[in-house]
């Protein structure tokens, strides 16, 4: 399509150079014909007169010299001398007759050279006549004055006749260079101005395409705003305005990719942003946690050197308890106490101890329902504490460590108890759903106060008088290390409800994964404050 | 049979500890014996006989599960339960693999462990029932040799009469392959639900006849010639399981 375009392009130019010089020749040539013909008309006409005017004045000669000869045979015929006789006479007074003759019929067109010829021919006659008749001398002698008078003017009149001639030849000459002049002045400029008018058209053109060229730099060209002339020159703007469509879509592409880019930077620094702020968190994670560990070596170690008193406290206790079985029952109360304190110390440090340890879980399949009996069997529930079981039926066979799960429910039941120190329903329910298995603790007791909710399973977070808690810490890192989750829901004054449970698959509950950790945050955070349906 | 007392050899590095413990089961009529580290334990274990040790893991020098070891191969029958203060996990494991019969963690549960004893006194003697005297003797010696203690009775009429009077863990059943084996095997079991049969032949018939045993208590055979230490193996496993409703392994 292009190739087609640009040689219609092509052929146009050439057809308008073509039409331009075709013009100025033709114009050349007509200017050349007209001159030809002037020339030649004129030049033949002029010709052909002074040709005529060459042979007349040649016969005027000859009859000037034969008269010349004639005067000199009638004056040796007068002194009688030289062998010229009337004879001789006559025969050259006929050629000269003739000769006027000639000279006649070359000057038929002018009638006063015709009429002063004849006035000569006739005063020769004369002469001529004079001569051969042999008359006086002085006759002759007037008679050839006569003719010679006569003659002399035809001499002089002949002469004027070619000059006139010569100037006609001139001024023609001179008509003709005028007009050639004329012609090729006129052919120079229109040959100019046909030059300046396609340089002009040219220029507007050259300037219309820097325009674009220029809004194209700017930017602020609009493609098809070029205008079109009908010319070559359209082909080349058509071609820039093609261009400029094309630049034009290459720009928005363009912008379009930088948009792109600068999204996906944006995205890139919101990320980094985010992963800073994630990193920051996890170092400030890591150095509580870190804190945590020193700490809880630390608390680890006193609490294993505790270990060995409380058990000499312990069995001194019951050696005490024994040997005064029958004494004051004041001192079997207070012997009592020492031992609950131990069982009490002994928990504080046991929580301390699984807190600041990473024990692999040894996982077999466990009946929650059984877990749940003996999590209850060592617990102490309290006189004023009225305990309600629903245990699901069926299999609620889970894969867990069933010691590590028994001590996080023996922890959950301590702290329904604790909840409800003046009393209250605890009830214990196993459930099954359809990928899970787990166990509800429910209390009615204080329940957790919306504040508290997020930072219920942090460690060393308490709302307890006593206790460093631990406890839902220890419980929750358990939990999650045996692939379960924890949560709860609570209402303030209502009571309490914690779920624990876990993946039936036991391929599904990897240990101490993430998602569980925050699963439980959330659901923590998120259930407390909703109403408490069921109480 | 002349009847030694039941014994407890306690090793702690902590005498106030041994000493507390030590009233404790002497309350409850144990005889018990003292050592503050393990070589005095092992020398104590050569010369005299004990039913059971109590040991701390952690002591200074041998430590407990090195000392349980070399305890095991002087007295194989012997049970050993081990106390810790420390979460010491790869020293637990061991001492499991090494035949620990317990592992309880401090301060251990005095009720529970007197009871547990208490139970273990009176019950640990395995009845054998046998009537062929040499053989029964042979397993006797053989028992006792490796500190387990064993009651002999000639027949099924006396050893009912032995479960009666007292609640025996284990009987051994050395009988021929008849009826009445079978009939002895259902008659020992309506007197005592729990207990643990090891029957010394491999009768196909009575295996498929109690399998079917929904009170879940052992019935194992062994075949003949026995096998001491295998006998032993399944004692260990039999007192394990009986035992595990007093003790709390102790685990961290």
């Amino acid at each position: 399509m292009s190739g087609r375009k640009q040689k219609r392009w092509a052929s146009r130019i050439g057809t308008r150079l073509f039409i331009g010089f075709s013009l100025i020749y033709g114009v050349f040539l007509f200017a050349n014909g007209v001159e030809f013909l002037l020339r030649r008309n004129m030049v033949e006409s002029y010709w052909r007169q002074q040709m005529a005017g060459e042979r007349l004045t040649s016969l005027i000669n000859e009859i000037d010299a034969l008269t010349v000869e004639l005067y000199r045979i009638g004056e040796d015929l007068r002194a009688g001398v030289g062998q010229g006789d009337h004879l001789m006479v006559a025969q050259l007074a006929r050629s000269i007759q003739e000769r006027f003759q000639r000279t006649g019929q070359l000057v038929e067109s002018d009638a006063q050279m015709k009429a002063a010829l004849a006035r000569s021919q006739e005063l020769f006659g004369q002469w001529s006549q004079s001569l051969i008749g042999s008359a006086n001398w002085d006759t002759i002698r007037k008679n050839r004055e006569a003719f010679r008078a006569s003659f002399e003017q035809i001499r002089r009149h002949a002469a004027a006749r070619r000059q006139s001639q010569w100037l006609g030849i001139e001024r023609l000459s001179l008509y003709t260079d005028r007009v050639m002049m004329v012609m090729a002045l006129s052919s120079l400029i229109l040959i100019m101005l046909l030059g300046v008018h396609i340089t002009r058209s040219i220029q507007r053109r050259i300037e219309a395409l820097q325009r674009v060229v220029k809004e194209l730099e700017t930017g602020v060209y609009k493609p098809g705003s070029v205008e079109l002339y009908g010319d070559e020159f359209d082909a080349v703007s058509t071609a820039f305005d093609r261009m400029a469509r094309t630049l034009n879509e290459r720009q928005q592409q363009l912008d379009r990719a930088v948009k792109q880019l600068e999204d996906v930077n944006n995205h890139l620094e919101t990320l980094v942003e985010e992963r800073t702020r994630k990193l920051l968190a996890a170092q400030e994670e890591l150095r509580r946690k870190e804190r945590l560990s020193m700490l809880g070596t630390l608390a680890g170690s006193i609490g294993h050197e505790l270990r060995n008193p409380l058990t000499v406290i312990a069995a001194s206790a019951y050696f005490l308890a024994n040997r005064l079985n029958n004494g004051d029952a004041k001192i079997q109360r207070h012997l009592k106490m020492i031992t609950h304190q131990i069982t009490a110390s002994n928990r504080i440090i046991s929580n301390l101890l699984d807190f600041t340890r990473d024990k692999q879980p040894q996982r077999e399949t466990s009946n929650l329902n059984s877990l749940v009996r003996e999590a209850l069997d060592r617990s102490s529930i309290p006189r004023h504490v009225s305990l309600s079981l629903a245990l699901a039926p069926g299999s609620l066979d889970v894969h867990v460590d069933p010691e590590q799960i028994i001590q996080v429910l023996v922890n959950l039941i301590s702290n329904a108890v604790q909840a409800m120190p003046h009393g209250g329903d605890l009830r214990i329910e196993t459930f099954a759903k359809n990928d899970s298995r787990g166990v509800a603790v429910i209390d009615n007791g204080r329940g957790i106060r919306p504040e508290d909710a997020p930072k219920i399973f942090q460690p060393l977070f308490t709302t307890k008088q006593k206790g460093i808690g631990l406890g839902l810490a220890v419980s929750k890192k358990i939990v999650e290390s045996n692939g379960g989750r924890i949560w709860f829901e609570s209402t303030p004054g209502q009571g309490t409800r914690f779920f624990v449970a876990f993946a039936v698959n036991p391929s599904d509950s990897q240990p101490g994964g993430d998602t569980p950790s925050m699963e439980a945050n959330s659901d923590g955070g998120a259930t407390v404050s909703r109403p408490h349906c069921g109480r | 049979m002349e009847e030694r007392p039941f014994r407890v050899l306690i090793v702690d590095d902590e005498p106030e500890l041994t000493e507390a413990l030590a009233d404790v089961l002497e309350l409850k009529g144990i005889e018990v014996a003292t050592a503050d580290n393990g070589a005095q334990a092992l020398e104590r274990l050569r010369s005299e006989p004990f039913d059971c040790v109590l040991m701390d893991i952690m002591m200074p020098g041998m430590n407990g599960v090195e000392t349980l070891r070399r305890a095991r191969e002087i007295v194989p029958g012997i049970i050993v339960i081990l106390m810790t203060a420390y979460t010491v996990d790869d020293l637990m494991e061991e001492a499991e693999r090494e035949g620990a019969f317990s592992i309880l963690t401090k301060p251990i549960d005095i009720p529970s462990f007197v009871t547990f004893l208490d139970e273990f006194r009176q019950r640990s003697p395995v009845l054998i029932v046998d009537d062929d005297i040499e053989s029964c003797t042979t397993l006797h010696r053989e028992l006792t040799e490796r500190g387990v203690r064993a009651v002999l009775v000639q027949d099924v009429v006396d050893g009912m009469t032995a479960l009666a009077e007292q609640q025996h863990e284990t009987v051994i059943l050395n009988l021929p392959m008849d009826e009445s084996t079978l009939r002895a095997v259902m008659a020992l079991r309506k007197l005592d639900a729990q207990v643990a049969l090891i029957l010394m032949n491999q009768c196909t018939q009575l295996k498929h006849e109690f399998r079917h045993d929904h009170n879940r208590r052992t019935i194992m055979t062994v075949g003949k010639p026995f096998d001491v230490d295998h006998i032993l193996e399944l004692l260990d496993e039999i007192r394990k399981e009986k035992a595990s409703t007093h003790l709390i392994p102790g685990r961290l």
